[in-house]
């Protein structure tokens, strides 16, 4: 498909998906609940070095990192990482739950019925395993991707003059390589819940389906998560700089992340939705 | 389950989070808040200490004050109120300050670390009042009060030196013999712990002060051996070096310390390349910290070889580790500093005044906060020798 065929379908996607949230706001619902949970999560750990949370994290930050960090300032140099783990324990659970949820009610609401929160959520739960094995799948290619370029490159030119542009290149490349494994992998979300396909059939049907509308799709990804991506290519120098006079800048920082994230999240996850219906379609 | 049972169930899980949250305040986190603000309001006084306003002073003795009112029961409220007591005497409020620094002894008697730094400090009042009686005074009753504390250790070498400097001779002799006998019971006591190096430290500062060096390079070689591969063996081995060369003159003693000195450099820069860059972005945060530190190694470490190079007319060293040591500290006055001393050797020791003047030129045009005048006043100069 050609270029400005892709950008034209992109846009006719996002204007049925901006239809549908306004006839039906309920959609928001599955992506609001997995920011509310990151949000406790967030409000959680910067309460974590206080009693009485500290007597549950204490012993942890001891055996995994130094007690240090249970002390101002430096519990908020500690605190995106425990975040991101948090993160991924909240993905893995109720965020993926909630991707099935959100899939169901756009499917339902396309087909002209009445969205249904409990029964899609009770879908979701029935599919569980399958929507969390995309996950897992996804994000363990992302990660290998990431993590192995860097390694190769520490590995191979780590006394070169051009480490240290080599090492950038890769970094932001990885971020631009994640997008397009996201781009593959994606249908198999609505795969597992419309077509109620087991983990590999849904990530097959992904990855084929994705080959005929893959510029559509990497447009409907890239675009929402643009911000998300600049925001985590900021943030370890936002949270730095600004550690010296504020330290807590970070928990601002995540907070923002929690906020682009939810918007991301809805924006790629209904549009896409909303493309494979049109897909499947256009299939029959 | 009715739709009722499940409001009530939200509205107590919701209550409950609501305590949770709210009852996670005060306490130790709270007071370690203060405390990081009072002293970043201190740092600020002291980088603009010669224009500060007394309100300025008085903003900052609040602070800590709030933070002793508090938290009076807190481990670290001592320090606070050392700090008051501090603070007073750098406005020249001696009586203020003595008075603020014997709370220190009356309300936290069980912060020995404190209370011995509050009784130098008054001491050191008295000594500035010409009151040395009534300083010494101060000064034997950190040691026999509080014996185990560094600034308790410091005070046998500290009266030695007085004594030398008002050129008493014989009580100096005396009191550096009794200081090297103390540090040595105490190295013999507490073998490889933090006082036996303490000692070890004010042992070498004796001897020197005495220009006993042979027995100072003894006691730096045995530092250098114990801790090799940190900065302290980098120091060790730089001083060994301008010994040799100044003191006892054996230029091969002086060579060979010197290359060990730069070995151990070496161990320490190659330890802080490897932070640089190649980390995951989420252990980003933490290892700018540890990178700090490790590179705070490396200045460290570049100062001693700096100074040492200096000493023992290497130039060419010279130039080459303020050129490193400018860059691990880029930006930085003390980057400036580097920076201007290798313009100084290029002009008044090589005899090379345009490289000199590039450098010059380099700090005005990256450098803000140095003296502009200064700086252009020595590149007109320098353009001067050159046409001469």
């Amino acid at each position: 498909m050609r270029i400005k065929e892709s950008f034209g379908v992109a846009k006719s996607v996002w204007s049925m998906t901006f239809k549908m949230v306004r006839k039906r706001p309920c959609i928001i619902l599955p992506f609001f609940v997995t920011a509310v949970f990151n949000a406790v999560a967030l409000t959680i750990l910067f309460y974590s070095p206080r009693y009485p949370l500290s007597k549950i994290f204490a012993p942890l930050i001891k055996a995994f990192s130094n007690l240090r960090y249970l002390h101002y300032p430096a519990n908020f140099l500690l605190l995106p990482k425990m975040f991101y783990y948090m993160q991924i324990g909240i993905m893995l659970t109720v965020g993926v739950l909630m991707f099935g949820m959100a899939v169901n009610l756009i499917f339902q609401v396309s087909a002209g019925e009445k969205p249904r929160i409990a029964g899609s959520l009770n879908k979701s739960v029935r599919r569980y395993f399958t929507l969390a094995g995309v996950w897992i799948v996804t994000f363990i290619i992302s990660f290998a991707v990431m993590r192995g370029s860097m390694w190769l490159v520490v590995k191979t030119f780590s006394d070169s003059d051009l480490f240290p542009i080599l090492i950038r290149v890769v970094r932001y490349s990885g971020y631009l390589f994640v997008l397009i494994i996201e781009a593959f992998l994606v249908f198999s979300y609505p795969a597992a819940i419309i077509e109620k396909r087991k983990l590999f059939s849904a990530i097959k049907r992904s990855l084929f389906a994705s080959k005929r509308v893959f510029l559509t799709m990497f447009i409907l990804i890239a675009a929402p998560r643009f911000f998300e991506v600049l925001l985590i290519l900021s943030r370890v120098r936002l949270m730095s700089y600004a550690f010296r006079n504020f330290p807590e800048a970070a928990l601002i920082v995540l907070g923002l992340g929690i906020a682009v994230a939810f918007v991301a999240d809805f924006l790629v996850m209904t549009s896409i939705t909303n493309l494979f219906i049109l897909t499947k379609e256009t299939e029959a | 389950m009715r739709i009722n049972d499940g409001r009530k169930i939200l509205y107590i899980l919701f209550m409950v989070s609501v305590l949770l949250i709210t009852g996670c305040g005060g306490g130790e986190y709270e007071a370690e808040k203060l405390l990081w603000q009072a002293n970043k309001s201190f740092a600020k006084l002291k980088e603009n200490i010669e224009t500060a306003a007394p309100k300025d002073y008085e903003e900052v003795i609040l602070a800590f004050r709030k933070l002793v009112f508090k938290f009076p029961k807190w481990k670290y409220s001592p320090r606070a109120q050392l700090t008051i007591g501090q603070l007073y005497a750098l406005q020249n409020n001696m009586s203020k300050a003595k008075g603020e620094l014997t709370k220190v002894l009356k309300e936290f008697p069980q912060d020995a670390n404190t209370c011995a730094s509050a009784l130098f400090a008054i001491g050191k009042i008295y000594e500035d009042e010409n009151k040395w009686n009534k300083a010494l005074e101060n000064y034997k009753k950190m040691v026999s009060d509080y014996p185990e504390t560094y600034a308790a250790y410091q005070v046998p070498l500290y009266i030695a030196q007085y004594y030398k400097s008002k050129n008493m001779n014989e009580k100096a002799e005396g009191a550096y013999k009794e200081a090297i006998e103390g540090y040595e019971k105490v190295i013999k006591e507490h073998p490889d712990t933090f006082a036996s190096l303490t000692a070890q430290k004010f042992i070498i500062a004796a001897l020197v002060e005495q220009k006993k060096w042979s027995k100072a390079a003894e006691y730096l070689q045995a530092r250098a051996n114990a801790y090799a591969g940190t900065p302290l063996a980098v120091e060790s081995l730089c001083k060994i070096a301008v010994i040799y060369q100044e003191e006892l003159p054996s230029v091969r003693q002086s060579e060979t310390a010197y290359k060990k000195a730069v070995e151990e450099y070496g161990k320490i820069q190659e330890e802080s390349r490897k932070y640089i860059e190649a980390q995951e972005e989420l252990d980003q945060l933490q290892n700018i910290e540890a990178e700090k530190t490790l590179k705070g190694y490396a200045v460290l470490s570049l100062k001693y070889i700096t100074a040492a190079a200096v000493s023992l007319r290497k130039w060419d060293d010279a130039i080459r580790y303020f050129r490193e040591l400018a860059d691990l500290s880029s930006g930085t006055p003390l980057a400036a500093q580097s920076l201007i001393t290798s313009a100084r050797i290029y002009h008044e020791q090589l005899d090379q005044p345009q490289k000199a003047i590039d450098i010059y030129k380099h700090l005005l045009e990256n450098y803000k906060g140095i003296k502009v005048e200064a700086i252009e006043e020595k590149i007109a100069s320098l353009r001067e020798a050159k046409k001469e």
